[in-house]
């Protein structure tokens, strides 16, 4: 005898059991959905490499590098993170299998109770479908056209858009010591506002103006969205940090004594005060020097790093020649008076992160300000330096010298420059001298190729570029000059006086008087006057320049224009 | 036999999970030992995975075209989903391989495996035999929207016209990238990867299980208005040498098969349409044939203004720009791949002639996907104008995926399968 064969459920049956399972899976996998979230959580929150709590304990390890408990409890504290990360990888893997079996009986479950449902009868007849065949409705041809401009949008607006975040959000360049890369007074951007005034009432491509705190002659320095600049009493020394797309003054930072930091001098010379020397800044840190021979580093938040003291030069106009950076060393012009016959001049160069002296090279001058430059020469990096009565090329490396040439007398202001494969040093009592920068000892009588020697500047370096060399007098007294030949090209009186360095930006030269007022020649070989402004106060330090900007300090305010600003 | 292929998978995990993190901190005087890798051990040799994908193509075909049977394509579906999906980890696929043919079509040195070649080709072909068969029961991506599609709902004609585009979009920009080198969009940005692998970004899952909740009441959305390798399926399926048909005998246009198709796929008969549309259908057709070239310029120039955008997301465009933001100050951290370049000793010049070079690329290849897009669209409009006379309902060549829904619901093909015989019609 057989069994007699099962039955199949009726239909109603199946989709009714079918939806049972179904919502039993459904209720399983919301579970498994939540056991996976909950998990997922456990393991990110045990993830050692980021952990809130090593990473405060390697902070404090790192303050205190001795200790041997801080590293035992990190090792513990790792280990158990590890162990509960790997438990939550396995229960994250076990809950993703789990949620996909509860979705995938659920499915199955669903399917079996809607293909049980009875069927209904023939469907009437549509008014709506999808045919890409059928001639398409006004509707369907606007989807495709909608559809098309959306791309197209996207493909012009979002270069748009990113142009447009570029230009607004950044603030790009950098002049990051005395008058710019290599000391040259070029701007590597020709997009400086030309008409600039920033007197009450007619201020023409103002960006914004901001009072500096102490007085000081000390030019700015920008370094992408920050200004540095210094100021100083006989008491108080400071350096401050602007941004540069606001003016705000982000931090203000007393400079603390280092050692053999000095409290002199009492009083200096009126044009050049405490402040003369212009900071220079890697980016990341920022190095100055004051009127007491202090030399301090600080990182770009303003915490001072390190602060050594020079001993306050005999200088007859107090310190001026602005520290530069080569390589990982700072340099520092210390040019003083010869004491009891002795030089007490020196080239220093400290390591730029520690303030530890690298090498002290004397040198047998008198009392300078030029700042030194780096020049490259057919034979290595060197280091230029001028005072009277030598210009001195030194090995960056080593402090050792490589050549001289004597070719300068009287006090020394200006600084030199290199231009066209020839190094141009002046002094208001000794011609303009283009020397060529290779060489070994004395190159006084071997490496001169011109000398110029009418309208000479004391205090306002030369400007070298574009195949030309500008000199400034200080009475205004204007005068280009061939750089290959030394012929002059045009002289000019701009009829004022004038301590600022001139500039180079594009096809414009920028000079600025003493009283404020902002001339932009053409960089050409005849004279020609493209805009005057003024800055509503004196000036004496020299331009700064970044993408599409002018910084300039004046007597009591830091100036920035922009074209189109106001 | 998936636990046989899956043991030798969770062994590999195991060994691999402790190389995942970085080194414990044990000490100035722990030697970390030298790491040692476990050669790679494949389940199957690649090629046999082609051979895999071939049979399953042909089984799919023998279920659409001489079984006809609904529930057997469903079974190979899943089947494909398991294998293709949990198992293979939904690599190599054929959709993926498109990059890999336009990589080696841009540059000849490029590397281009036989097994990623026949990915790329057996679906192609199948498509040219038997219609979209890869479609209806092999391609594990099809096949994970396809089981948790329950209440499929029609989308109105004039969206899925629109949306229909995308692919193509998709399509040009994935050959763009991969031909540049740019990298692999379609892999990057798979959504259903990471649950095939249990492990994804929480962005890609949470963008995977959002086109399954919407695949639950839309038909496999990632299919229809996504996937760009549905796109050279498509143009084959209209060539076709055997179409899928609803039955192989004549229509009682009953319209059960248009209601219960979840992709739209079923064209109804249009003869008295056609003839009364026919002069309309004439001066549409001009229209179209005119804007043509217009459009086709236009977004090739949109495409080449956006291509240096595209650009910037190249690894070497983007590491060039990171260098330079380094070397101007105006990026405080440095990158591992900025790291890596400047241990390389390779000089920042020819870095940024490099990523100069890539981004004319981008401005050219920009131009053509615009202007790919562009004819797609015009072809669009064409095709729109065109009226073909139906005089039964029929499965769309190109929209149809086979999935075999109206074989199970049409009463003609019900009443051939009960009594063998194919029943008079009188439509």
């Amino acid at each position: 005898m057989t069994a007699p064969a099962a039955a199949p459920a009726p239909p109603r049956v199946r989709r009714q059991a079918a939806a049972g399972v179904a919502a039993v899976a459904l209720c399983f996998a919301l579970f498994a959905v939540a056991e996976t979230v909950l998990t997922w959580r456990e393991r990110e929150e045990t993830r050692a490499i980021d952990h809130p709590y090593l990473v405060a304990r390697r902070a404090d390890l790192a303050r205190e590098p001795g200790s041997t408990a801080i590293p035992a409890e990190i090792r513990r504290e790792e280990q158990a993170l590890r162990a509960r990360f790997l438990v939550a990888e396995r229960r994250l893997a076990a809950g993703g299998w789990l949620l996909l079996a509860g979705v995938g009986v659920f499915a199955a479950a669903a399917k079996i109770a809607l293909a049980a449902r009875p069927r209904g009868p023939v469907p009437a007849a549509r008014d709506f479908g999808w045919d890409p065949d059928r001639a398409p409705s006004f509707l369907g041809r606007a989807s495709l056209a909608g559809i098309a401009a959306l791309l197209a949008g996207t493909a012009v607006g979002l270069p748009l858009l990113r142009e447009r975040s570029d230009a607004v959000e950044s603030a790009r360049g950098t002049w990051a010591r005395f008058r710019g890369a290599g000391g040259l007074g070029i701007s590597p951007y020709s997009d400086a506002p030309l008409a600039v005034d920033a007197r009450e009432g007619e201020e023409r491509n103002l960006r914004w103006k901001a009072v500096t705190p102490l007085p000081g002659l000390s030019s700015p320095v920008v370094w992408n969205e920050r200004v540095f600049l210094t100021g100083a009493t006989a008491s108080t020394r400071e350096v401050y940090c602007y941004d540069a797309l606001t003016g705000a003054l982000l931090w203000r930072r007393p400079v603390g004594a280092g050692p053999a930091s000095a409290t002199g001098p009492e009083s200096v010379w009126e044009e050049t005060g405490y402040a003369a020397p212009t900071p220079v800044t890697d980016g990341a840190h920022v190095w100055a020097l004051f009127a007491n021979g202090d030399v301090v580093c600080l990182d770009v938040f303003g915490q001072q790093r390190w602060c050594r003291g020079l001993g306050v030069p005999e200088n007859l106009y107090g310190l001026a020649a602005s520290p530069i950076l080569s390589g990982e060393l700072l340099i520092v012009q210390i040019d003083q008076e010869w004491g009891a016959g002795e030089t007490r001049s020196a080239l220093v160069a400290l390591s730029a992160a520690t303030g530890e002296v690298a090498w002290r090279t004397p040198r047998d001058v008198e009392s300078s300000w030029p700042t030194p430059i780096p020049i490259e020469t057919p034979d290595g990096p060197r280091i230029l330096t001028c005072a009277n009565p030598f210009a001195i090329a030194y090995d960056p490396a080593s402090g050792r010298e490589v050549w001289r040439a004597d070719c300068l007398e009287g006090d020394g202001g200006p600084s030199p420059v290199f231009a066209g494969g020839l190094v141009f040093v002046v002094n208001a009592g000794s011609p303009l001298t283009a020397l060529r920068p290779d060489g070994e000892g004395d190159v006084t009588d071997s490496h001169v190729a011109w000398r110029w020697e009418e309208g000479l500047p004391d205090v306002c370096s030369p400007l070298a570029g574009e195949g030309l060399v500008w000199l400034l007098a200080s009475d205004g007294h204007l005068t280009c000059l061939d750089d290959a030949t030394g012929a002059r090209v045009w002289e000019h009186d701009l009829e004022r006086s004038f301590y600022s360095s001139p500039a180079l930006a594009g096809d414009r030269v920028y000079a600025i008087s003493r009283k404020g007022e902002i001339l932009v020649i053409a960089a050409a070989r005849e004279y020609r006057e493209l805009a005057r402004g003024h800055l509503g106060e004196e000036c004496d330090t020299s331009p700064a320049f970044a993408e599409k900007r002018l910084y300039v300090r004046g007597r009591r305010h830091l100036f920035c224009f922009q074209e189109g600003a106001r | 036999m998936i636990a046989r292929a899956l043991a030798p998978l969770a062994r590999e995990a195991a060994i691999q999970e402790e190389f995942r993190y970085p080194p414990p901190e044990l000490g100035p005087d722990y030697v970390e030992p030298a790491t040692a890798f476990p050669p790679y051990r494949e389940i199957l040799p690649p090629l046999a995975d082609a051979i895999v994908l071939a049979a399953a193509l042909v089984a799919a075909a023998w279920l659409v075209h001489r079984r006809r049977s609904r529930a057997g394509l469903l079974a190979l579906a899943i089947a494909g989903l398991v294998w293709f999906g949990f198992v293979r980890e939904g690599c190599v696929c054929p959709i993926g391989s498109v990059q890999n043919v336009a990589a080696a079509l841009a540059d000849p040195t490029a590397a281009l495996l036989p097994a990623t070649v026949l990915f790329f080709v057996l679906p192609l072909l199948a498509t040219l035999l038997w219609g979209r068969v890869f479609c209806a029961a092999v391609c594990p991506l099809g096949a994970i929207q396809e089981v948790v599609l329950l209440r499929p709902t029609r989308l109105p004609a004039w969206l899925g016209a629109g949306l229909a585009l995308l692919p193509h979009v998709y399509l040009a920009l994935a050959a763009l990238f991969a031909a540049t080198g740019a990298g692999y969009v379609i892999c990057r940005y798979d959504p259903f990867v990471g649950f095939f692998r249990l492990g994804a970004t929480a962005n890609m899952l949470v963008v995977g299980g959002c086109l399954l909740a919407i695949g639950v009441f839309v038909g496999r959305p990632y299919c229809r208005f996504l996937c760009p390798y549905g796109v050279l399926l498509g143009w084959l399926a209209r060539l076709a040498r055997r179409r899928v048909t609803i039955t192989p005998e004549g229509c009682a246009a009953c319209r059960l098969c248009e209601e219960t198709c979840p992709y739209d796929a079923i064209t109804e008969p249009n003869a008295e349409a056609v003839r009364a549309r026919r002069q309309g259908g004439r001066r549409a057709l001009v229209a179209a044939l005119v804007f043509a070239p217009l459009l086709v310029g236009a977004l090739a120039w949109c495409g080449a203004r956006l291509g240096p955008t595209l650009a910037e997301s190249h690894p070497r465009v983007a590491l060039a720009a990171q260098v330079a933001a380094e070397e101007a100050g105006a990026v405080r951290e440095t990158t591992d791949a900025s790291d890596v370049f400047r241990a390389s000793g390779e000089s920042i010049e020819s870095l940024r002639a490099e990523a100069a070079a890539k981004r004319r690329e981008f401005l050219a290849g920009g131009a053509l996907a615009g202007a790919f897009v562009g004819a797609m669209i015009a072809l669009r409009l064409v095709g729109f104008s065109i009226r073909r006379t139906r005089i039964e309902y029929e499965a769309h060549r190109e929209g149809c995926l086979a999935c075999g829904r109206c074989f199970d619901w049409c009463p003609v093909e019900l009443e051939r399968r009960r009594t063998g015989i194919a029943p008079e019609v009188h439509p």
